[in-house]
């Protein structure tokens, strides 16, 4: 026979877990860069602003119906005295009660949702646009202005954003939580998105449709600026970098020699207009690379440039460039260490 | 006044029943319903093995104890398997034990095409599962969006198993849920009307209906995928002409209804359990069973919840919002009625009672996470993520299997005489529910936190690392917890106590008979006059309806002249050429004549195999 | 009353709950699936019959008067179905033999319109690979024509079968005919709504 003391604390310890724990963690965002729970945008603060509207009204239900279960388990539960229960089949009264409260409680549910699917769905007409590509396993950014980057997008904090999303392959996702809801990309459509940011910062997003074998490695970051950064960054984008010396000089050659340039673009060098990879205009200032999966360290990119495949298996980079797939045209050691010093020097 | 259930008569004349060729041959639907749960059992390990792995290489930021590519044909196999090969099984395990027993027949309406779906099932989870020997089993998840799952984006033959593996397996639940319907609407016991039929059996009929319905829209959507691979038919090639989306609406047309499939069986169980260990009636049998029949009406309107973000526009997003929490409503109305056959009853807390409770108290967890995410907004923060993981673990696992779980120990007695040890039982019941809670709570937070579904690895930045360690801890709880349930199945098959007919003061008919049945089941067909005729005959004094002045007496029959289906070999041949067909095309289209060829013979023999002993008025 | 009918495996003195045999209970349920199948494909072609890419394009290589014609000739096979089964069931074995055969022969001359359609398709330069007007048109008439095929199989079986053994099929046993009668005019059915969708409404873009 089960043991009926043990029911009600665990029971209750088990509620405790999945009511409590949500509301206490999720909060900060300066442990969990990709909360739902912090948001920082008009768009992110409606739908948090709705859904905290029915996530109480779920806990209230939750409490309700769970405690009417624990009590009925606690009271009825048999005696040997019990005789037999009266044979009851049903009351219509309350059948009619618990069809109409759960209605009523969706409509509720239901008038600011859609409300809200309204208010979220057009862009408004002076938002700044950027075209978004996604790519396996990085994100093409283009600015109206015509500069073009990959994985970290920079805005101004002072006007409503926008996105054009189109991918190039397969599906992808752009979401970044503290900003906006998720938007799938779907191959021959152009979506759109947007937003209004609240304050300067950066904010980390991940594309979240399985799109292959990186998926989990294809993340991106977004940057609000001051608008005086902002301009700043943008103009970065497009000029020439500074002229390279020593161990960058050999970079910039090696740069040419070693193919990069048949996939990559960067400006100030009209070798280099490849558009198959991501452009590495200003790369010295980029936060992350791989798609924003590590800090972009003098380790990181070397060993990024070493071994590409162990860092984002699948990549395209790894499976078709030369140096790769040649063991006679591998990159030595002294190679990687110029590229490095020369991408670094991208500012 | 007649009785209107009868007594076992003499054993009736019955084939050979040992050794293996007549579990090969069987077309009894006892014995069909035990290979489908033993087989079902043994692939939910398998998925849950899956998952297991899933959870080691998680439970540590940037771990490569899984490759990347291994990682996803295991969440892809995980789900397919626990879909298609463990809990669709499992509800058509109980189906086939059980429909006849309640509706106090003697077999399913076509035997042979029962052992048939049985066959194909088993042959079609074989080679979807050879995939892992031969290239690569399928890695675009369960649900394999185009157009990664394109000749481009998934070179090699793993998709080709999956859309092959999934026709094979479509057509056996689609020839199970036709006998089914015909069983359940042409073979009841005399005077057991629809509405007198027990709940577990509408729940059933109401499963039959939407497999037929669903299936050939999945089929459908199945072939085109076939087609765009196999012959660059360009239907899902955004640059062609075709539509990426198109895959997406099939494949939830039928997905939707799918879950419902998945969840509908457990709930009938539930439904059986609760009167029983209440000793009383399910209350509001009418409300129950038409919200099961809403429910299953409904779930064709919202598919394209599924579908939130990928830009359908706000007019239709409102519109399957709508539909989606307008289908809340006959849940809740069945919640409502099982917590209410428990009110003022007398509680029997053994472990059947302890797992209905525990779906119950599960369901309603994912039932509620179900709600916000109806809410389209709402889903754009929740979608893809492990929040979504949370919510379908709690109705697939705290409601689908924790239900199964329930039928396992209420059903084993008459199964086989025998019953399930209680202590092991109620240790196998905590195991699961806390090993079940450790793992899939902690993802609605997970999920909250912004963690996707579907990657195979994360930094340590993201925060997410202590939770996935505590899943991961969940997950080996619920493995140990599985040990301890096939632990109790074995022990019990051997030295169980002996259950007797009734060993639950039970209400329905197929309590009525000897534990396990004789092959014919019953040795009178009893004659219906209410819900629950068997707690009638016993305790006529608490009937609620009396057997009419006029009721007919059952037909009294010589049990040695009952004759039961033969058993044949005939549907094992036709399921094996079936499957082949599909095996060799993935080598090439034109192989499969092969496979066609012994289909088409086996079908011949099949029709012109030579009756019984005939019946002589 | 209940009809009673015996078939390998059920004793004729089965008497069933809606008083429909089994297995024209089964038939009609298996048609109810079969209804979202060619719905499904029916509606995948409706997406697509205007989105080619690249030609030829279905006001190129559809051929109204000679798919006219075929679809006369399957109606009239449902014709000949029902002359076979009305035919059983008052004993004339003969005239059941005649009108099966019939029907067959004209199922087989659909299909014989069907391969020349679609060869003249492809020889104008539509494969279903060319494009989605392609895929959608001929999956959709392509697994038409397959289930034809399946029927014609079916009826030659029983034509054949009604020799054999003399007493199979008897008028009290004319099941087996109306099973084959029902499957054959769902078939027909469908195509009624095929032609309606594929090649009638293209005609009046």
């Amino acid at each position: 026979m089960a043991n009926l003391t043990n029911i009600c604390p665990k029971a209750l310890l088990g509620l405790l877990v999945i009511v409590l724990l949500p509301i206490l963690a999720a909060c900060s965002a300066a442990d969990n860069p990709m909360t739902t729970w912090s948001p920082k945008s008009d768009v992110a603060n409606s739908i948090q602003d709705l859904y905290m509207f029915i996530f109480w009204i779920a806990v209230a239900v939750f409490i309700i119906v769970e405690s009417a279960l624990l009590y009925a388990v606690i009271k009825f539960r048999r005696r040997p005295t019990d005789g037999m229960p009266r044979q009851v089949h049903g009351n219509t009264v309350m059948e009619i009660t618990w069809t109409i409260i759960p209605a009523l409680i969706l409509v509720a549910i239901a008038i600011p949702t859609w409300m809200t699917i309204f208010e979220i769905d057009d862009v408004p007409e002076d938002a700044y646009m950027i075209s978004i590509i996604g790519h396996q396993w990085w994100w093409e950014v283009t600015y109206p202005t015509g500069e073009v980057t990959a994985n970290e997008i920079h805005v101004p904090s002072n006007r409503t954003i926008g996105f054009t999303l189109e991918t190039a392959d397969v599906l992808h996702s752009f979401w970044v939580p503290q900003l906006f809801g998720k938007q799938d990309i779907v191959p021959g459509r152009i979506h759109t998105l947007w937003f209004t940011p609240e304050e300067e910062g950066l904010f980390l997003g991940q594309c979240v449709e399985f799109c292959g074998i990186s998926h989990a490695n294809m993340r991106l970051e977004l940057v609000v600026d001051s608008p005086a950064a902002f301009a700043a960054w943008t103009a970065g984008l497009n000029s020439p970098a500074p002229a390279a010396s020593g161990l960058a000089a050999a970079g910039y050659d090696a740069f040419a020699n070693k193919g990069c340039v048949v996939c990559h673009t960067i400006s100030g060098r009209n070798d280099a207009v490849g558009v198959i990879g991501p452009n590495l205009s200003l790369f010295g200032s980029r936060l992350t690379l791989a798609s924003a999966t590590l800090p972009n360290t003098v380790e990181n990119l070397t060993a990024w440039l070493t071994d590409p495949e162990d860092i984002k298996p699948g990549n395209i980079m790894a499976k078709n460039a030369a140096v790769y797939t040649d063991p006679d045209l591998e990159l030595t050691g002294a190679d990687v260490a110029a590229l490095v010093a020369y991408l670094h020097s991208l500012k | 006044m007649a009785s209107a259930v009868g007594a076992n008569g003499a054993a009736g004349h019955a084939p050979s029943v040992d050794g293996v060729w007549s579990w090969v041959t069987t077309v009894d639907h006892k014995r069909i319903g035990v290979l489908y749960g033993v087989t079902a059992i043994l692939f939910f390990m398998l998925g849950g093995a899956e998952a297991l792995l899933i959870r080691l290489q998680l439970a540590q930021a940037d771990n490569n104890l899984i490759s990347a590519g291994f990682f996803s044909q295991l969440f892809t196999m995980h789900a397919l398997t626990m879909v298609f090969l463990a809990i669709m099984p499992l509800g058509a395990a109980f189906f086939n034990f059980l429909i006849p027993l309640q509706i106090g027949a003697r077999d399913v309406a076509f035997p042979r095409l029962n052992a048939f779906s049985y066959w194909l099932f088993l042959f079609g989870g074989i080679l979807l599962n050879t995939s892992f020997i031969f290239g690569g089993a399928p890695d675009a998840g369960w649900f394999a969006y185009a157009n990664l799952t394109s000749t481009t984006y998934s070179p090699g033959n793993a998709m080709d198993f999956f859309t092959l593996g999934l026709l094979v397996l479509g057509v056996s639940s689609l020839a199970a849920a036709l006998n089914f319907v015909v069983t359940i609407l042409n073979m009841r016991a005399p005077g057991m009307t629809l509405m007198r039929m027990p709940v577990f059996t509408w729940m059933a009929l109401v499963v039959s209906f939407l497999l037929v319905f669903a299936l050939p829209i999945l089929t459908v959507g199945l072939v085109e995928l076939l087609f765009w691979r196999f012959f660059d038919m360009p239907f899902f090639s955004a640059a062609e002409g075709g539509d990426p989306l198109l895959w997406q609406h099939i494949f939830w047309l039928f997905g939707h209804p799918e879950v419902y499939i998945l969840i509908l069986p457990a709930m009938g169980i539930v439904s059986e359990i609760l009167p029983t260990f209440s000793r009383k009636p399910l209350f509001g049998y009418t409300a129950v069973v038409f919200a099961g029949v809403a429910i299953a009406f409904l779930g064709f309107a919202v598919w394209a919840h599924h579908m939130f973000t990928v830009g359908l526009g706000p007019v239709a997003v409102a519109a399957f919002s709508a539909s989606t929490m307008i289908i809340a409503v006959p849940t809740g109305i069945k919640i409502f009625n099982w917590i209410a056959t428990m009110w003022g009853g007398s509680l029997d807390l053994r472990t059947p009672m302890l797992f209905s409770l525990g779906f119950l108290a599960l369901f309603i967890v994912g039932g509620l996470s179900g709600v916000m995410h109806a809410s389209p907004p709402v889903d754009t923060q929740h979608s893809d993520t492990y929040f979504v993981v949370a919510h379908l673990h709690y109705v697939l696992f705290g409601g689908s299997i924790f239900g199964l779980m329930a039928g396992i120990y209420y059903w084993f007695p008459k199964l086989t005489g025998r019953m399930l040890g209680e202590g092991f039982g109620v240790f196998h019941f905590w195991l699961m529910f806390i090993g079940m809670n450790l793992t899939f709570g902690p993802m609605h937070i997970v999920g909250i936190l912004g963690m996707p579904r579907r990657i195979y690895t994360y930094s340590e930045s993201s925060g997410w690392e202590n939770l996935n360690r505590l899943e991961t801890l969940g997950a080996l709880i619920l493995a140990v917890s599985i040990i301890v349930f096939l632990t109790n199945v074995i022990r019990s098959l051997r030295n169980g106590e002996i259950a007797g007919d009734d060993p639950w003061d039970a209400r329905t008919l197929e309590w009525s008979i000897s534990s396990p049945p004789p092959v014919y089941n019953f040795a009178v067909i009893p004659v219906v006059y209410s819900k629950e005729p068997f707690w009638d005959h016993k305790y006529p004094e608490f009937a609620h309806e009396e057997p009419p002045k006029n009721a007919v007496a059952p037909v009294a029959e010589d049990p040695a002249s009952i004759h039961m289906p033969n058993p044949s070999y005939w549907p094992i041949i036709v399921a094996f050429g079936a499957a082949l067909a599909a095996g060799l095309a993935l080598i090439d289209p034109w192989y499969a004549a092969i496979g066609g060829v012994i289909t088409l013979l086996g079908v011949y023999g099949w029709v012109f195999e030579p009756a019984g002993p005939e019946e002589h008025h | 009353m209940a009809t009673h009918s015996t078939t390998a495996q059920h004793p004729s003195h089965l008497e069933t709950t809606t008083g429909l045999d089994h297995r024209k209970l089964l038939m009609w349920t298996f048609l109810a699936s079969e209804c979202l199948f060619f719905g499904s494909l029916i509606a995948t072609f409706l997406l697509f019959k205007d989105a080619a890419v690249v030609g030829p394009y279905p006001h190129e290589v559809l051929n109204i008067p000679v798919t006219s014609t075929s679809t006369f000739v399957l109606l009239t096979s449902s014709l000949s179905m029902v002359l076979a089964l009305a035919a059983i069931q008052r004993g004339d074995i003969v005239s059941m033999r005649v009108w099966i055969m019939a029907t067959a022969v004209l199922g087989a001359t659909f299909l014989g319109f069907q391969v020349f359609e679609f060869q003249e398709f492809i020889h104008e330069g539509l494969k279903p690979s060319t494009n989605v007007f392609g895929a959608s048109f001929f999956t959709l008439t392509g697994f038409h024509g397959a289930h034809v095929a399946v029927g014609v199989i079916w009826l030659m079986s029983l034509f054949i079968y009604s020799f054999k053994s003399k007493d199979r099929i008897l008028a009290s046993k004319s099941l087996d005919v109306e099973l084959a009668g029902l499957y054959w005019h769902f078939v027909d059915i469908v195509w009624v709504v095929i032609f309606t969708v594929v090649y009638l409404i293209s005609s009046l873009e």
